[in-house]
């Protein structure tokens, strides 16, 4: 019951951000001046409002500014953007818990250049990458040899993998200290079978920390290596002052971040026998 | 907070650089479009990082780009402190009242906007409604810096409300009340500038580091940063993409002894100009790395 009542709490609160984020971006977008949204005559923002949430349950969120139904091409978008998304943060997380696990208590030698030498390549911008990438490796327009440049990017650029090996290390050096890994240090077992699944929450909820880094990230990304995704999608339709369109896309990706913090929320209430005892240790008072 | 070492003095340095870089700026204003010499010269002591392919000074430019952060960069950092710290104090201090949980409400759909897309999207927005774009473009940046700084309120509020939270058990906050001292002073006094200072420092340096971060990742893309012909480091880099086949073909070295490599790197500084894409490059990774220096200190510090 008590874990019922909680889902059922998050998911509420869920939903009312992405209806709330809606109302604010459809408004802003329907009120600015000059804007085609609300230029149609005898249309009401709240008649919008209504269509649109319609709309995003049929499938059927009219037609872009081009005449193309947006929401498919929203879908298409995110066929293209979301699994490189994931396949970044999958490919950042192991590569971090790699780093991590490697580099142990006392870092010497070179696990430490590799460190330094990962945090300085981490920070830069994910355009920088995605530019030095073309320059240094002519990363081609098209096909698998792009879309791996494209992940492995996501995976590093914008701070993302520095994050990642920084907040596992603090989770690890946290870890250590307890009793159960003294004793099975003491006994021999191999250690990293006890700091996963200890691990598993924490970078759940690092990826969901960094998903809104990632949403930008993949934008600017799709621009330098001209991705056909949905952040390229959206910058053409900001330009194109393409409102319609703008508001489906601003809604997707805020759904999709909100989504994610649900989601970890979600499995912090399943792997976590002590939230159901006390909602203080839910993390969210 | 992990055991090792961080450098709080090279972000220091790089903080002040780039302060003293902003004020040299004031002082070497040249029209930002003119050429002042043959395009892509190398290195020289008149250019000392060679023109680009309009024939403009690279040095120069990269000096005149820090107008484009520093400032709109500090107002970020500004509204962030101005919206985020009396929020984050009052939602942590006050955790019952109904404001608190409209304001907790407010945090999480704010946090649930990506930093990117809510700019494009509200610039895009004033670009399509001012009658006279061109004249705007200026204060784009400073419309950027606010919107950065939005984004950077949850963070800093909800951070700051854990911490004040976890104060009001403490005993020197008991000692206060029971003293008879203001609510207003055992917050802003004990708890806010005793306690978390640092903290909100470490923010800061955070909301700069991201706005460098995204107006050169704007610039570069060219639509919704500094406007063309004003420079920023990101454009910089954008105008000698151009140039990229070629300083390809330059560095390719005709074996891979380090000699021939050197000399490959030569002829790109030489005649390629890729010290207009060094630079940059540079100029961006140092910057960051220095504010998170300085961040990763502040908040060590603040754990302590």
């Amino acid at each position: 019951m008590r874990i019922a009542a909680l889902l059922l709490r998050r998911g509420l609160t869920f939903a009312l951000v992405v209806v709330a984020s809606s109302l604010v971006f459809g408004a802003l977008l329907w009120f600015a001046p000059g804007s085609k949204l609300g230029s149609a005559e005898g249309a009401s923002f709240v008649g919008w409002f209504g269509d649109f949430w319609v709309g995003v349950f049929t499938g059927d969120l009219g037609r872009s500014y081009r005449g193309y139904p947006v929401s498919q091409m929203v879908w298409r978008g995110a066929g293209t953007s979301m699994p490189l998304i994931g396949a970044g943060l999958l490919l950042s997380l192991a590569s971090g818990l790699g780093l991590a696990l490697a580099a142990g208590p006392r870092m010497r030698g070179l696990s430490r250049v590799l460190r330094g030498a990962v945090h300085a390549l981490s920070l830069c911008p994910v355009f920088l990458l995605g530019y030095l990438a073309l320059v240094i490796f002519a990363v081609p327009p098209e096909g698998a040899g792009q879309a791996l440049a494209a992940v492995a990017i996501l995976a590093i650029g914008d701070g993302m993998l520095s994050d990642v090996v920084l907040g596992i290390d603090a989770e690890l050096a946290a870890l250590r200290k307890r009793d159960f890994v003294q004793s099975a240090r003491l006994r021999g077992t191999p250690l990293w079978r006890h700091y996963v699944p200890h691990l598993a929450l924490p970078l759940a909820q690092i990826a969901a920390s960094r998903m809104a880094w990632l949403i930008g990230g993949v934008l600017v990304l799709e621009m330098v290596l001209g991705i056909q995704g949905i952040g390229l999608i959206g910058y053409k339709a900001a330009d194109s002052a393409d409102f319609a369109l703008l508001v489906a896309i601003t809604v997707f990706v805020t759904a999709v971040v909100a989504g994610s913090s649900l989601l970890v929320d979600v499995l912090r209430v399943l792997v976590d026998p002590r939230v159901r005892k006390d909602r203080r240790a839910a993390g969210r008072p | 907070m992990s055991p090792r070492r961080s450098w709080p003095w090279f972000g220091l340095v790089v903080l002040g650089a780039l302060l003293l870089v902003r004020i040299v700026a004031l002082f070497v204003h040249v029209d930002a479009g003119a050429a002042t010499d043959a395009p892509l010269l190398g290195p020289s002591w008149g250019h000392p990082f060679g023109t680009d392919q309009l024939g403009r000074d690279v040095a120069l430019r990269m000096i005149e780009s820090t107008e484009a952060f520093v400032l709109p960069g500090l107002l970020a950092v500004v509204v962030t402190l101005l919206v985020g710290v009396p929020m984050g104090a009052g939602i942590g201090f006050w955790p019952g009242r109904r404001l608190s949980a409209a304001g907790r409400f407010g945090l999480t759909i704010l946090g649930a906007w990506p930093r990117l897309v809510l700019v494009v999207v509200v610039v895009a927005i004033f670009t399509a409604s001012v009658s006279d774009p061109a004249a705007w473009a200026p204060l784009r940046l400073y419309l950027l810096g606010f919107l950065i700084a939005l984004t950077f309120v949850p963070q800093l509020a909800q951070e700051l409300a854990e911490r004040v939270l976890s104060f009001q058990r403490e005993q020197f906050v008991e000692a206060a009340r029971a003293h008879g001292l203001s609510d207003r002073r055992i917050l802003g006094r004990h708890i806010l500038w005793a306690n978390c200072r640092e903290l909100i420092l470490r923010q800061c340096c955070l909301v700069f580091a991201a706005f460098l971060l995204v107006e050169t990742s704007l610039s570069y893309l060219g639509d919704y940063g500094v406007p063309p012909p004003r420079p920023s480091w990101g454009n910089i880099l954008s105008d000698v993409r151009s140039q990229v086949i070629h300083v390809r073909s330059l560095l390719r070295p005709d074996s891979f002894a380090p000699g021939d490599v050197l000399a490959g790197i030569g002829r790109a500084i030489d005649e390629g100009a890729a010290l207009a894409l060094i630079a940059p490059t540079l100029a961006i990774v140092l910057s960051i790395a220095g504010l998170l220096a300085l961040a990763r200190d502040l908040g060590r510090r603040a754990n302590r």
